[in-house]
């Protein structure tokens, strides 16, 4: 349906919006609607990352596995848990159980402080 | 007196209200403008018969052609993964294991989705063509076909995750494979599971309530029975509870999942 604008100053003929489809118009408001709805998702996951603590759990596991000289996979075999944990343990992803803190104590022959620092604590050292 | 959930309560119930008006006032809008579509004659009846003429044409070719699409790119990222796979060392490269990981959930994903898909074409088929008994058997026997190339599609790809995690058991032609799986899952691969399945029931039951809200709108403007709506219910119920039950059997007893 064309709309007539009031003219121009200078202008003769009115002008009339047939020259902007509607699927134009509804491309344009669908992307900046989607550019709109990510911004507010980055900026969400951005606060919500902010509020979460960092892990207070310090390792040194990568450390004590290549004195052992064995590779991720190995350790997670002697532990009794997969490689991906024992990657996820070293990058500081995962906080394992006592259980398994204690497993890996034991497997590379210290005491389980030597490998697991609380990280408060190493700031109060 | 412990007043912490009390003042708790008063912090969250002005967002809560709001909240609640928001709704109100968008279900207010939506129901005029329900309302307008009937006073201005929108054929919604007209809409809805397009649609399923459209289906009915579809659903004959429905399962060969997704599963051509998401098979074929199952097969793409499986070749992918096994190429990456033969050429690790099984050393400590995260990116190249993550990357077989993904490659491989993927695959899982989209096999599980040509399985939907396939049942849903059959269930179309079965309404707009059994009548007709044009091509019943070969519908049926392309159904059969699609289901053993998905099954045939997941059990490679957990052999090879297999090979990727010999601690690994279970065979996608067990029965009991969810179990014997979970059983050899480690404690940091239970905690992903249980944090995805959280994930799943918060969103399923948002989802639920999306489509309670659809179906109530449809049913003003066609002539849907109830039934859409009880087999929702039905299974929102079945999540809601099951969920809750577990929690307090989980809670009672010190037993690890």
């Amino acid at each position: 349906m064309a709309v007539i604008l009031p003219a121009r100053k200078g202008e003769n003929q009115p002008l009339t919006k047939e020259k902007i489809s509607l699927p134009l118009l509804t491309t344009i408001l669908v992307s900046a609607i989607l550019k709109l709805t990510r911004k507010i998702v980055n900026l969400t996951i951005y606060l919500v990352k902010r509020k979460e603590a960092p892990m207070p759990l310090y390792n040194r596991l990568k450390e004590h596995r290549a004195r052992l000289g064995v590779n991720q996979q190995e350790l997670g075999r002697l532990a009794g848990v997969s490689r991906q944990t024992i990657s996820q343990i070293e990058r500081g992803d995962y906080s394992p159980s006592v259980t398994l803190a204690l497993k890996l104590a034991k497997l590379c022959g210290v005491q389980v402080e030597d490998i697991f620092t609380y990280q408060e604590d190493e700031h109060h050292e | 007196m412990n007043k912490k959930p009390t003042s708790e309560n008063r912090k969250a119930l002005p967002k809560f209200a709001l909240t609640t008006l928001g709704s109100l006032l968008a279900g207010g809008a939506l129901g005029f403008v329900i309302g307008l579509t009937k006073v201005f004659g929108l054929n919604v009846s007209a809409l809805a018969a397009a649609l399923s003429a459209a289906l009915e044409a579809a659903t004959p070719w429905g399962i060969p052609v997704t599963s051509v699409l998401t098979l074929g790119t199952c097969f793409f990222l499986y070749r992918f993964a096994a190429k990456k796979f033969a050429a690790w060392d099984g050393g400590d490269e995260d990116e190249t294991s993550e990357s077989i990981d993904a490659a491989l959930s993927w695959v899982l994903l989209l096999s599980a989705l040509q399985l939907l898909f396939n049942l849903f074409f059959l269930s179309a088929f079965c309404i707009y063509w059994m009548e007709k008994s044009i091509g019943a058997l070969a519908v049926v026997g392309v159904f059969l076909l699609s289901c053993g190339f998905v099954m045939f599609t997941q059990q490679k790809t957990i052999d090879l995750e297999r090979k990727m995690n010999p601690e690994k058991h279970g065979s996608v032609y067990d029965s009991k494979f969810q179990k014997k799986w979970l059983e050899s899952c480690d404690e940091s691969e239970r905690r992903q599971i249980g944090e995805a399945s959280r994930r799943a029931y918060m969103v399923t039951s948002r989802l639920c309530l999306g489509l309670w809200l659809a179906l109530i709108i449809l049913s003003m403007m066609l002539k849907i029975s109830v039934l859409p709506t009880v087999v929702l219910l039905v299974v929102w119920g079945t999540m809601q509870v099951t969920y809750t039950l577990e929690c307090i059997r989980l809670g009672k007893h010190s037993e690890s999942l």
